[in-house]
């Protein structure tokens, strides 16, 4: 997998309708798939698996990518998105036989003290939203993706993305200072 | 909040994540922003080096030990799946319209309940199975394919449980169960796909049903649409199927009945 998530913003260069390398596309995009994904269903276990799931169908249908429907992180993060919704479904369909699960995203343990109260609020204010919103915000910055391609992904307008962001992010800024 | 807001404070977040640190401005909105962007990134959820590793291996290999009929390969991600309808020939819908079939298995003999699946103009067929109260060819039900006109007579699979318990397969016997499958295709603006897989398992849980299975695919190489298998109470079928569902118009439902 590739290196930090802050270095993994370049897109994949597509030859009209052929990626150039399908490696290419998993490395840059493999710890940013999988962050999206275990943010959707915050249950990195499970993430996991559908994250390999995701590759291994973006493997059989490279060739069915299309340049004109927009990037291959587009293409490949629509597939992804799809079958975290298919995993919610089936884990709807079992949700009562399961305790709550721990959030994932802002868990990690190496902050510092000073900065665990804010990633305490950060993490109380990820609960606070529906899903519609923690799916953008986890495009945005799990995933990485600019609006261009989150629009692409969530199949809306690059300004009603961005709206939707801003909505999303200002909601999770207001519950952040409420927990602080 | 002014309209042109939401489009104005975008670049800050775009700016602090691009140079790593909050935005040096003297609005605290700005700089929270910037600092909440930095939050979320920095703790975006990692997988295991073990996962990297092993992903990284198939990957390296070309996902050499993949199957030829589409099934995940990934440990755990078959289950109650029907690798059946992965690759299946489907037909553009017309009008941009994504397709979901739903095929139902139905045992027991609860209440029905209120609001279905269908909705629209619905053509229905039933085909009674064998039995003592159903006589008929006992032909395989049909299912009807997202994108394809004529419905195929490929067995839609029906498990041997028993939702009540009462197994049985003697006729007059005190726990003999009458069980129907009946496969439904609905149509829907591509756009709303989501909404209609959300209705239908909405409507699933509302009728005491449990969806099976379910996968559901945007067009990336196919026309867009999903597959669900759902199982509910025998007095719940002709409830689940009623016209009465806000989620999306059916095209047609093929209905068979079998006595066991």
């Amino acid at each position: 997998m590739g290196d930090a998530i802050a270095d993994r913003l370049p897109t994949v260069a597509a030859h009209g309708d052929s990626i150039d390398s399908f490696e290419d596309l998993y490395r840059r995009t493999s710890r940013r798939v999988f962050a999206y994904i275990a943010s959707l269903l915050r249950d990195p276990s499970a993430a996991e698996e559908v994250t390999a799931e995701v590759f291994e169908r973006a493997y059989r249908r490279r060739g069915s990518f299309r340049a004109r429907r927009g990037s291959p992180e587009a293409w490949l993060f629509g597939i992804a998105r799809n079958a975290a919704l298919d995993e919610l479904r089936r884990r709807r369909r079992r949700a009562t036989l399961e305790t709550e699960l721990d959030d994932p995203w802002c868990a990690t343990p190496e902050h510092a003290a000073e900065d665990e109260e804010r990633r305490l609020a950060v993490r109380a204010g990820l609960a606070v939203l529906e899903p519609r919103e923690r799916e953008i915000v986890a495009l945005k910055f799990a995933a990485g993706l600019g609006n261009a391609e989150i629009s692409h992904v969530l199949d809306i307008s690059g300004s009603a993305a961005g709206t939707r962001l801003h909505r999303a992010i200002e909601k999770l800024r207001e519950a952040c200072r409420e927990e602080l | 909040m002014s309209a042109s807001a939401p489009t104005r404070r975008l670049p800050s977040l775009d700016s602090a994540l691009a140079s790593g640190h909050a935005p040096a401005v003297t609005d605290e909105r700005e700089r929270e922003l910037g600092a909440l962007a930095l939050e979320l990134r920095a703790g975006a959820p990692e997988p295991s080096r073990e996962f990297v590793a092993q992903l990284d291996e198939r990957v390296a290999s070309h996902f050499a030990d993949a199957t030829d009929n589409g099934a995940s390969t990934v440990p755990g991600r078959n289950r109650g799946r029907r690798p059946a309808t992965v690759g299946m020939p489907r037909r553009q819908a017309a009008g941009a319209l994504a397709t979901v079939l739903l095929a139902l298995l139905v045992g027991g003999g609860l209440l029905a309940g209120a609001g279905g699946l269908g909705g629209g103009d619905v053509s229905t067929t039933t085909e009674d199975g064998r039995g003592s109260t159903a006589p008929g060819s006992g032909a395989e039900p049909l299912v009807t394919r997202p994108g394809t006109d004529s419905p195929s007579t490929e067995p839609t699979p029906v498990s041997p449980e028993s939702p009540t318990g009462t197994d049985g397969f003697a006729p007059g016997e005190r726990g003999r169960r009458v069980e129907r499958t009946a496969s439904l295709t609905l149509a829907a603006p591509e756009e709303r796909l989501d909404r209609v897989a959300d209705g239908v398992v909405a409507v699933t849980d509302r009728h005491r049903g449990h969806v099976v299975s379910s996968s559901t695919f945007s067009g990336e190489d196919q026309p867009a649409g999903g597959t669900f298998d759902l199982r509910v109470p025998t007095g719940e079928l002709n409830a689940t199927l009623s016209p009465t569902s806000p989620c999306s118009a059916a095209c047609a439902r093929r209905r068979r009945r079998a006595t066991t």
